[in-house]
């Protein structure tokens, strides 16, 4: 008698999950097409470093401090900087990142007197070997500020040509988006 | 036109040239649903798992089995050193053929049929047992260790599972009494109520309870028959030949390119099989099932009657498919003395039970 119940009340559990699946069945997918569709990253993530600028003068916020090469434990930052003409600080003029030994620790961020790094939110990083061995984030600054339309400060410049980039009297400075939140779908991304 | 058609495959020529396109027609009809099935199948799986299956290939992924078979068509077949050659190239033969033969006598609609043979289920039940020698000789000639443990689950599997399969069988044999699956089908003409799942249980046509001529249990019988149908043709929660988790790819393991392949059709053409014998057997083959409301029978209405009787056995036959990738992507595989158990301790008792029961309610009315 015990096997029969057995069964009888096997069987109906069989139904029961059958039910569930085919109401899944004929439920909408819920699944994101990588390719054609991605996903809002959030600010929080954290990809690897990237300058911060100045909203509206364009300007990088690093003064080549070398606080946070000497900060990572990893010894994956190599920068250089000049002190333009006419202006009172230095300015970096080269940002190499070794990302291939970046393990993301956020501790040349924490050292950063002058709130000029941040972590980018780049998560698709595929690569040949080594191309991000040697990341010019200078590079990627001078990209990211030509996207939203305005002049990348040149430390080589003479004084007078480089002021007129800390006027944008065209650009509202509310339309100007962050530099995290400026960038496309990172695919498109070299 | 349809007359000199008839009179022309009177003739010798004709007889020739039926054979042919029925060959063609049946190669054609296995190779398409081997391909497509598996498409249905990945895309059951997605829907399943809430996500979209083949996308990239084609509209909805439909270029997919066409891909799947150049790729294994464009890999080197090689036979593992130390392998037993003939028997292991011999099994991809041997699982394919089977299917391809019992399709011949399966009717597809009122004339659409290779060959009416009397013995027709007898015939597609034995050419369908070669299906595990098949698999068994392939898991024991590849020389692997995975592909033999494989090989002797196959054996003991399909042996359990052929006995209840046969008194199932066996069962409905007794309400038809005949072995032609033609005749079987004709016999579930008119509503519903009258294929053979049904027929037993309540008549509409003013019958009632316990029609005579029918088989009350044959719902159970059913589904021992559908159980059957899943573990012969190695189906999840049954996978035992090919438990990818346990046994690589069980019996298939060292089989690479089309040799993979052909056994990968087989599975799909063994599912055509077994599920067009449940619809023939049980849901009333090309029967629409509508004859009352409808009031002429299929067979009067000449080729548009034989075409709607072939597109109603595709839409039972493809939902009872359907049903097949259903349970594959719901159950979780069986564990293997849990299988032995399912057959051994319960549907080969059941079997037996509705056989005897069955042939009860088959004589009793003719005591009275």
């Amino acid at each position: 008698m015990n096997l029969v119940t057995e069964t009888f009340s096997g069987f109906l559990s069989l139904l029961t999950g059958l039910t569930i699946t085919i109401k899944q069945f004929f439920s909408p997918t819920i699944t994101t097409h990588y390719p054609h569709q991605t996903l809002t990253i959030a600010k929080k993530f954290r990809g690897h470093i990237e300058l911060k600028w100045n909203e509206e003068t364009g300007k990088p916020n690093c003064t080549a401090c070398n606080l946070c090469a000497k900060a990572c434990p990893s010894d994956c930052i190599v920068l250089d900087g000049i002190k333009p003409a006419g202006e009172k600080g230095k300015t970096v003029t080269s940002y190499k990142l070794d990302y291939t030994l970046c393990s993301l620790c956020s501790l040349c961020i924490e050292a950063c007197p002058f709130d000029a790094i941040q972590h980018s939110n780049r998560y698709n990083l595929a690569s040949l070997p080594n191309q991000w061995a040697n990341m010019d984030l200078v590079q990627r600054y001078k990209d990211q500020v030509t996207r939203v339309g305005k002049t990348p400060y040149d430390p080589y410049a003479p004084a007078a040509v480089a002021a007129p980039a800390a006027s944008p009297a065209a650009e509202p400075a509310a339309a100007i988006p962050s530099p995290s939140s400026s960038l496309p779908a990172p695919s498109s991304q070299p | 036109m349809i007359e000199s058609l008839t009179h022309f495959f009177a003739t010798p020529w004709g007889v020739l040239s039926r054979s042919l396109i029925y060959l063609l027609g049946i190669c054609g009809f296995v190779a398409a649903n081997a391909a497509y099935l598996v498409w249905v199948e990945r895309k059951g799986a997605g829907r399943f798992q809430r996500r979209p299956g083949p996308t990239e290939s084609g509209w909805a992924g439909l270029l997919q089995p066409p891909a799947d078979g150049i790729k294994l068509l464009s890999k080197q077949l090689m036979a593992p050193p130390g392998s037993d050659k003939i028997l292991f190239w011999a099994a991809p033969l041997m699982v394919i053929a089977p299917p391809l033969v019992c399709l011949a006598a399966i009717p597809f609609g009122d004339n659409v049929l290779a060959r009416d043979l009397n013995i027709g289920l007898l015939m597609v039940f034995s050419f369908g047992s070669i299906n595990v020698m098949a698999l068994m000789l392939g898991g024991w000639a590849s020389r692997n260790k995975y592909a033999i443990i494989s090989a002797a689950r196959v054996v003991s599997q399909n042996v359990a599972y052929e006995i209840p399969m046969l008194l199932v069988v066996i069962t409905m044999i007794m309400v038809t009494g005949t072995l032609n699956l033609q005749e079987i089908i004709v016999q579930q003409g008119g509503g519903f109520w009258n294929w053979n799942i049904l027929r037993g249980i309540w008549d509409f046509s003013g019958g009632g309870w316990g029609h005579i001529g029918g088989n009350i249990f044959a719902p159970i019988t059913f589904l021992i028959f559908y159980i059957c149908m899943l573990a012969e043709t190695n189906r999840a929660p049954f996978d035992m030949a090919e438990a990818e988790s346990e046994l690589v790819a069980g019996a298939f393991t060292e089989y690479g390119g089309m040799g993979f392949g052909v056994f990968f059709m087989a599975e799909y053409a063994n599912i055509v099989v077994g599920c067009a014998l449940a619809t023939l057997l049980f849901l009333g083959g090309w029967q629409s099932g509508l004859g009352p409301w409808v009031g002429t029978h299929l067979s009067s209405l000449g080729i548009w009657g034989t075409l709607i009787g072939v597109l109603c056995f595709f839409f039972k036959m493809y939902f009872l498919i359907f049903s097949v990738v259903w349970v594959r992507w719901t159950f979780p595989r069986t564990q293997f003395y849990g299988l032995l158990n399912l057959s051994w301790k319960i549907l080969i008792p059941l079997s037996l039970l509705t056989l005897l029961l069955t042939s009860v309610t088959l004589k009793l009315p003719r005591l009275f």
